[in-house]
């Protein structure tokens, strides 16, 4: 359902500031995901003329979940305002095509309004040029997604391992009887178990997922652990406290009781 | 099964038998069997050594023969090793190796144990030791090695440090020296006779160096003919004198206009089981980093482009195994100096090379060098960076070929990091080669799980302390397209492939997560003989 009225009321949806090729696959990926909830999404675009003119950029809408688009500049408070942020689950910040390579900072000045308007919201940035994670990193920004980054990390890969690009992209597709990667709180029942107990119990009664690794708070530094060594600071056998995160691979969010 | 038999089953025999066999490249022996190698060969250089020396010098007979003595306890106990560590000790000691073992101790057991019998043909006998030269026919891949790899380290010592005209340099005065000296000694001796400074055969040698490098006269000759014939030499003394100098400055200029670049490949340097990457763009540096560190710069990297001779590097120290190729890789001739058919992996980068050019262009002119990498070695895998999704409509018809168009994964991405927050760490963190981060592995099904379930393999690994890796899925693709055919947690029994209750068959494969490739990895050795597996120990 696509459109340009925001006087419905939003709550858990996702904000896309800017519009460049992205679009499509994101708010189709975001709405049409067989493992989740479908997101209600909105766009904020500067130029309206740039996605206008590109009607290639424009997702197909199947399911209920609503799209709209907003024009007016990102940074700007009513615009955030309108595009409800104080409600919204998360930020998505696209590089506008108009600033050419230079984009990285006009996005980082995005992500930082967006931070203040509402600290709650998970942003994520599409950055361009690598050589500026190191100072976008000490910003609020949640995530930072590098394309340039990741072309270069699967060209290794791929050199390494042939043939692991494709487990990546079957890891990162949403198309239905594809695994994903779920990070979750631990249950209350699983508390102070080990990753090694987790995972024995859940192979033996033959759970839908994988525990892969866990996350877990170590001397006020949130620390991710994957494929966790026999030995080390945080092992097989570190006991996992209420705070942390369990992450696994399956199809579905897991849900743990039934195979605690 | 219990998971530290599982390890020592994989070393304790098998290492000895590694340490034995000859060395036959880091893919495929430990360093240990390079130094037994090493060992040995010398052992029967000296031994070898020791018939003529004891011809020479008859006063250290009994100091020689005590050496032999130690060589052949040494070689008798190689002979035993290797019949103890033998794959059939039944049939071990009748095949030509173990013969030629034999031969090589044979001659000093029946000295010790039938010297009256045999003291006759002592001297013979001692001959007889000679051989031992054909053991040698177990190292000849060492020795091929070597060859390669002293000619590998001439040409790039030439190429370097354009040692080519020094080297012309260097014959000429020598021919010069060897006809100026004896034409001088001949001249002298028969004009002047023994009151001349050049009849002595070697001072003649000695004052027409001395002309030659220095371009001064060092002893007058008598003659009239032969003060001619030092005037001409006085003057290409002089003259090589400057050349040298000249060539000197050459080399210096060359070598500093070359510093903070990348070192070009020598022409004649041959390479193999190496890493070529086709051409140029931002991403380079990066890969390189990745690649070095995923296997500790184990294998030489080629980069070949058209702005090879001109790749600029922050710190050469990082680049010790990197050369590059300048040349269009288009070119046949381009792609055989990279030798294309003896490389491990091919990687070709989107070139940036005209920023005007249309993504569809640049990814064709990519295609285009896939194709012809793959015309070169049609069984090396080959990554192929795209800027567009519409290239792979055709371009996957290029069997064999991994295409990576990072927007496809980008756009996955942020899309997941959203539903997951978080997740990117994870992607990224399972991306990069570090030693404390995993990565996915393929690797076959070890014989000890063939004919268990997927269930047993899982526990298995939970409690394969020494190695720490998960089992996250089977893949049961056809040898050549690894990736194609698998299936990640696998939890339902579509494809024959699913379920935790699947029989495990040889020929499977386990995806992995660890920390590197695993040790106890049942590898095909034609494979690591032909660099197919790339490994970091």
């Amino acid at each position: 359902m696509e459109g340009t009225n925001t006087s419905q009321t939003l709550n858990g949806h996702v904000v896309i500031c800017n519009c460049n090729e992205k679009v499509k696959t994101i708010v189709e990926e975001l709405q049409n995901s067989t493992v989740q909830t479908s997101l209600d999404v909105v766009l904020i675009v500067q130029d309206p003329k740039l996605w206008q003119e590109n009607p290639g950029w424009h997702p197909v809408i199947t399911g209920n979940a609503r799209f709209i688009v907003i024009y007016g500049l990102p940074t700007d408070e009513p615009i955030l305002q309108k595009a409800q942020i104080s409600h919204a689950r998360a930020a998505i910040i696209l590089a506008d095509p108009k600033h050419g390579k230079q984009a990285d900072a006009p996005s980082s000045l995005n992500a930082i309004a967006i931070e203040r308007a509402n600290p709650q919201v998970h942003t994520v940035m599409e950055l361009l040029s690598s050589m500026n994670r190191p100072h976008i990193e000490h910003t609020e920004i949640n995530e930072i997604i590098c394309l340039g980054e990741i072309s270069e990390k699967l060209i290794a890969s791929s050199c390494i391992t042939p043939g692991v690009t494709n487990i990546f992209a079957n890891l990162l597709t949403t198309e239905d009887g594809t695994p994903q990667i779920f990070i979750d709180p631990i249950p209350q029942r699983a508390r102070q178990l080990s990753f090694r107990q987790l995972s024995r119990k859940f192979i033996q009664n033959e759970a839908p997922f994988i525990l892969i690794g866990f996350i877990r708070d170590y001397r006020n530094e949130t620390r991710i652990v994957i494929n966790p060594k026999a030995n080390g600071i945080l092992n097989k056998d570190t006991s996992l406290p209420g705070r942390s995160k369990l992450i696994t691979m399956g199809y579905q969010k897991p849900d743990f009781l039934p195979y605690l | 099964m219990d998971s530290k038999q599982f390890i020592k089953n994989h070393t304790i025999r098998d290492r000895v038998y590694e340490i034995l066999e000859p060395y036959g490249g880091r893919f495929r022996s430990t360093p240990g069997s390079l130094v037994v190698d090493i060992i040995i060969i010398c052992c029967i250089l000296i031994s070898c050594l020791l018939i003529p020396l004891g011809y020479f010098f008859p006063q250290y007979d009994a100091f020689f023969w005590q050496l032999e003595l130690g060589f052949t306890v040494l070689f008798s106990i190689e002979y035993l090793l290797r019949w103890i560590v033998a794959l059939n000790p039944l049939t071990y000691p009748f095949s030509l190796f173990a013969i030629i073992d034999f031969l090589a101790i044979m001659p000093t057991l029946l000295v010790l144990h039938g010297d009256y019998f045999f003291l006759p043909f002592f001297r013979g006998l001692r001959l007889l030791r000679l051989l031992r030269l054909l053991k040698f026919i177990r190292y000849r891949i060492f020795f091929y090695r070597a060859y390669i790899g002293i000619r590998n380290w001439s040409s790039a010592l030439t190429h370097h440090y354009h040692l080519r005209q020094m080297r012309l340099l260097f014959i000429v005065t020598l021919i010069f020296w060897v006809l100026g000296s004896n034409l001088l000694y001949l001249t002298e001796t028969r004009l002047v006779g023994s009151t001349s400074p050049y009849a002595n055969y070697w001072q003649a040698y000695w004052h027409i160096v001395i002309v030659l490098v220095s371009g001064i006269e060092d002893k007058e000759p008598l003659s009239l003919l032969g003060r001619i014939e030092v005037s001409f030499f006085l003057l290409i003394g002089i003259c090589f004198a400057g050349l040298v100098t000249a060539e000197l400055v050459s080399i210096l200029v060359k070598k500093m206009n070359r510093s903070g670049k990348i070192q070009l490949k020598a022409p004649a340097s041959r390479l193999h089981h190496h890493i070529v990457i086709i051409s140029f763009n931002t991403h380079l540096f990066n890969v390189i980093k990745q690649i070095n560190a995923a296997i500790k710069g184990k294998n030489q990297i080629l980069i070949v482009s058209q702005r090879g001779n001109n790749i600029k590097i922050a710190n050469p120290r990082q680049y010790k195994k990197v050369s590059a190729l300048f040349g269009d890789p288009l070119r046949r001739s381009i792609l055989e100096q990279a030798w294309i058919d003896q490389a491990s992996r091919v990687i070709i980068l989107s070139s940036d090379r005209d920023e005007k050019e249309h993504c569809l262009e640049k990814d064709n002119l990519s295609l285009m060098k896939a194709i012809a990498a793959l015309s070169l070695n049609p069984a090396v895998h080959i990554t192929v960076e795209l800027q567009t999704q519409r290239s792979l409509r055709y371009a996957s018809h290029l069997a064999g070929v991994s295409y990576i168009e990072a927007r496809e994964f980008g756009e996955r991405l942020i899309g997941q990091a959203v539903m997951n927050p978080g997740v990117t760490e994870i992607y990224t963190s399972l991306m990069t080669y570090t030693d404390d981060s995993s990565e996915f592995y393929l690797i076959p099904v070890p014989d000890e799980l063939i004919g268990k379930t997927l269930k047993q393999a899982q526990l298995f690994f939970l409690d394969l302390d020494e190695e720490p890796m998960i089992l996250v899925g089977i893949d049961r693709s056809p040898k050549p397209f690894p990736a194609s055919n698998f299936k990640l947690n696998p939890v339902s029994d579509e494809d024959g492939l699913s379920s935790p209750g699947v029989i495990l068959t040889e020929k499977d494969n386990f995806i992995l997560i660890a920390y590197e490739f695993p040790s106890f990895a049942r590898v095909n050795q034609d494979d690591l003989w032909k660099g197919r597996i790339l490994l970091r120990r």
